[in-house]
């Protein structure tokens, strides 16, 4: 087993501590909220692909990912599966898709990459309903905080077991990842306004476990689609963690995980259900037009 | 306040109510086959009773 350092007693410490801390908690909370999303390989064999996020709005039930996990837009729709709620069964995952359309076609230049699944009312039912996050817990307005934790969760593909062919039931192992985000210069080098995005630091070596231990964490591949919650560092005292963006994809260089704002997913929805329109909160911080053509089986 | 603009691809995809429907005719067969095996067991065990 290994040793602990024993802490000092310095204010930087005692931060780190709370920090670590406060995501350590709230990650126990949240794990509810999200599930892995599997494709049939060659043979039926699933292969994890991503994340994605129960979300609740209304009577209707959602997932939440990055549009690239649905396929390539434009080739084809791809069927993907979750895990039964209770079994662990894979089940199809259905209902109506959207996802944001690339400029050019290319599903690399798609940086909004928003996809969004309503739900059948049939797979919805069989989910627990306090598995969804509701609109009480999100917060379009935060455009970014440099001081607070920001809290990063998904099913990377490093650590997950492979599932059982034969019986098609999986258990993927989730990873959450607090840290801080990154300046707005550097999303501005991506290519993305700071206004739409956040870049949250993925620095894979010296990362530490919730007892202080050091290691190198895995490669985020397969948290796509994963949430990102700004984290309250009293959570512990009632102060609530909120819903910010959705986790897009992993840029090695820049060391930082990109991540759309939620205000760009809850347009995406007020499109594909307008009927919602009075319920989805408005961001004081962003002006969003989301157009879509009619809907084709 | 500068807008963002983008549009979206939707699609569906639904249950397969022609399989959903194929099974319920094959489980209702189940339930007749059954139906007549629990009526003939009957009719066998009150019959030996009564000789």
């Amino acid at each position: 087993m290994a040793k602990h350092k024993k802490p000092r007693n310095g204010v930087s410490d005692i931060a780190k501590h709370l920090f670590v801390r406060s995501a350590a908690h709230e990650a126990k909370k949240r794990r509810k909220h999200i599930c892995p999303i599997f494709r049939p390989k060659s043979a039926m064999e699933p292969e994890l692909i991503g994340t994605g996020v129960f979300f609740a709005v209304g009577n209707m039930r959602f997932v939440l990912t990055a549009a690239h996990i649905f396929g390539a837009a434009g080739v084809g729709h791809q069927e993907l599966h979750i895990p039964n709620y209770r079994t662990g069964k894979l089940t199809e995952l259905l209902g109506t898709y959207v996802r944001s359309k690339p400029d050019d076609g290319e599903d690399k230049n798609d940086l909004n990459d928003v996809g969004v699944v309503l739900l059948e009312k049939s797979l919805a039912a069989q989910i627990e309903d306090d598995s969804f996050v509701k609109l009480s817990s999100v917060d379009v307005d935060d455009t970014g905080n440099f001081q607070r934790p920001y809290l990063a969760m998904g099913y990377p593909w490093r650590v997950s077991p492979k599932a059982d062919r034969r019986s098609r039931v999986v258990t993927a192992l989730d990873r959450s990842y607090a840290a801080n985000l990154l300046g707005h210069e550097r999303l501005v080098k991506l290519g993305v306004r700071p206004d739409t995005h956040f870049l949250l630091q993925y620095a894979k070596r010296h990362a530490h476990t919730e007892f202080g231990q050091e290691i190198t964490a895995p490669d985020p591949d397969g948290m796509s689609g994963g949430p990102l919650w700004r984290v309250e560092p009293f959570a512990e005292q009632g102060q609530k963690s909120c819903l910010v963006g959705i986790i897009l994809k992993w840029f090695r260089l820049q060391g930082g995980l990109l991540v759309v704002r939620l205000p760009v997913v809850l347009a995406a929805i007020e499109q594909l259900c307008p009927d919602l329109a009075n319920l989805i909160p408005r961001t004081r911080t962003l002006a969003i037009e989301v157009t879509t053509p009619p809907l084709t089986p | 306040m500068q807008a963002t603009s983008f549009s979206l691809i939707p699609w569906q995809f639904l249950p397969d109510i022609e399989a959903e429907q194929g099974l319920v005719a094959a489980n209702r067969e189940l339930i007749t086959g059954f139906e007549q095996k629990i009526q003939a067991s009957l009719a066998r065990i009150w019959g030996e009773e009564d000789n």
